[in-house]
């Protein structure tokens, strides 16, 4: 029989609910670093040049081929090798959610604006008007609408997957959760508070997620 | 023309001079690396906002920046994360229980021991396990990648039919042992006391076989481990303050 004792971690709660804060900085400078770049890979992927195309291609397949935990080890030990660098845990984190999250939203993007019909491309073109203007004004509207759901999953798998960076050390909800458990030899407890602290963050994401996209649908 | 030349390299090498007085600075502080998941070795008072990691580890590691005259900064990381960081320079050394063997030895360097660990059992309460000669038969949980699962593996010879659970938290082991896949967890005397005080059904049986001497770890070839095991020598009286403020096992 498990017995659940919140009493003795009770006064601690507030230590692992500083990490929501943590949590949600990562995610979030990840996320929308990762929309810019992921933005630009996908228009390299829609271009006609044959370099851009290939090099999205293959920084998507490094990117999506490979553990996010290895990257995260990867940018954090190896960078001060490497490039004389002594990177923060902070910058390591925001460097791999990045990188990894733009490779797939790259692949959202990608298809919202696929499946945006070509004739109003080729319309706007006989037109006159300039691929960039045709681009920013026609295309990458739509194609955010239609990768609206896309993007929404993307963002609460960083939530949950930027819990790696506590083991290179970040003290985020994950790594509070454990020093909890570690000091009270308390196993469980700690850890259901903090799933249910991600739970909470994730409903709110994909509540507010909901309404963007019904205030979408009606523009 | 000559002169000019003359003085812009003197003026260079006092710059040079300067820039590495200033890398032994007395007031850069000393980078100590640990994982504070270890009460009451290192840890932090999470009820207390957990600011500031404390315990055994962390009053030795003050203690010997006041003998070496620098201040300290305390770093904190995964466990698994210490070595790697030492190896990359982010920090000078590390104290974070970690016990100097043969093994470790080959990727980084120790100082002089600093504390010699005791050894017990954590066995449920009804249990009739008292020496470890008694675990034949039985299962043993031990930590990944600690010295106890090595001592584990040696019983495995002298004791057989023994098997050995490792896993990577204590939590874990607890949790085993509570659901009877394991028979006994070793761990180090004073953590297992404090576990056992902790989780009801659980008792702890100290050893007379005692572990393996804890030693601070410093990245191969650090210019540290000379003046740091000078100042150990004459901490002794430091340590045992330390341990009687922090350990009562004995």
């Amino acid at each position: 029989m498990i017995v659940l004792d919140f009493e003795r971690i009770w006064p601690s709660v507030p230590y692992i609910l500083e990490g929501v804060q943590v949590t949600l900085a990562y995610t979030g400078v990840s996320l929308c670093l990762g929309f810019v770049l992921g933005a630009l890979l996908a228009l390299c992927k829609v271009s006609e040049v044959k370099p851009l195309k290939g090099f999205a291609a293959f920084y998507t397949s490094i990117f999506r081929g490979t553990p996010l935990l290895l990257q995260l080890g990867l940018v954090y030990h190896a960078t001060p090798q490497l490039f004389h660098y002594t990177i923060s845990i902070w910058e390591a984190g925001i460097l791999a959610f990045t990188l990894n999250s733009a490779a797939y939203l790259s692949e959202h993007f990608r298809a919202g604006i696929e499946a945006v019909d070509k004739g109003q491309t080729e319309a706007a073109l006989s037109l006159g008007i300039p691929y960039p203007l045709i681009m920013k004004d026609i295309i990458l509207p739509q194609a955010i609408r239609n990768s609206l759901p896309s993007i929404v999953n993307e963002s609460i798998d960083l939530l949950k997957e930027s819990a790696l960076i506590s083991t290179i050390g970040g003290v985020d909800i994950l790594r509070r959760a454990n020093l909890v458990a570690n000091e009270k030899y308390t196993y469980f407890e700690p850890l259901l508070i903090a799933g249910a602290l991600y739970y909470v963050l994730v409903m709110i994401l994909s509540t507010f997620a909901k309404f963007v996209e019904r205030r979408l649908k009606n523009a | 023309m000559m002169m000019r030349f003359l003085y812009l390299c003197v003026g260079l090498m006092i710059l040079v001079s300067c820039d590495k007085a200033a890398d032994h600075d007395a007031q850069t502080p000393l980078v100590i690396i640990t994982s504070p998941d270890n009460p009451p070795f290192e840890f932090k008072d999470t009820a207390k906002g957990g600011d500031e990691v404390i315990g055994f580890d962390m009053d030795v590691a003050h203690k010997l920046s006041e003998h070496l005259g620098r201040p300290v900064k305390i770093m904190e990381a995964d466990f698994s994360a210490i070595i790697p960081s030492l190896q990359s320079g982010r920090a000078d050394m590390a104290i974070s229980t970690i016990a100097a063997t043969d093994e470790r030895r080959k990727s980084v360097d120790f100082s002089d021991p600093y504390y010699q660990q005791e050894l017990a059992l954590l066995v449920l309460e009804d249990a009739l396990l008292e020496t470890e000669k008694h675990l034949a038969g039985k299962a043993l949980g031990v930590q990944t990648g600690t010295t106890h699962e090595t001592l584990g593996y040696k019983w495995v010879k002298e004791t057989p039919p023994l098997t050995i659970i490792s896993l990577s938290k204590m939590g874990e082991l607890v949790q085993e042992l509570k659901n009877h896949r394991v028979h006994a967890v070793l761990t180090e005397g004073e953590t297992a006391r404090r576990i056992a005080s902790a989780t009801p059904g659980i008792k702890a049986v100290p050893l007379e076989v005692k572990g393996e001497e804890l030693a601070i770890v410093f990245p191969k070839g650090s210019p540290w481990v000379a003046p740091v095991n000078e100042k150990l020598k004459i901490m002794n009286k430091d340590i045992q303050n330390i341990a009687t403020k922090w350990l009562k096992t004995k």
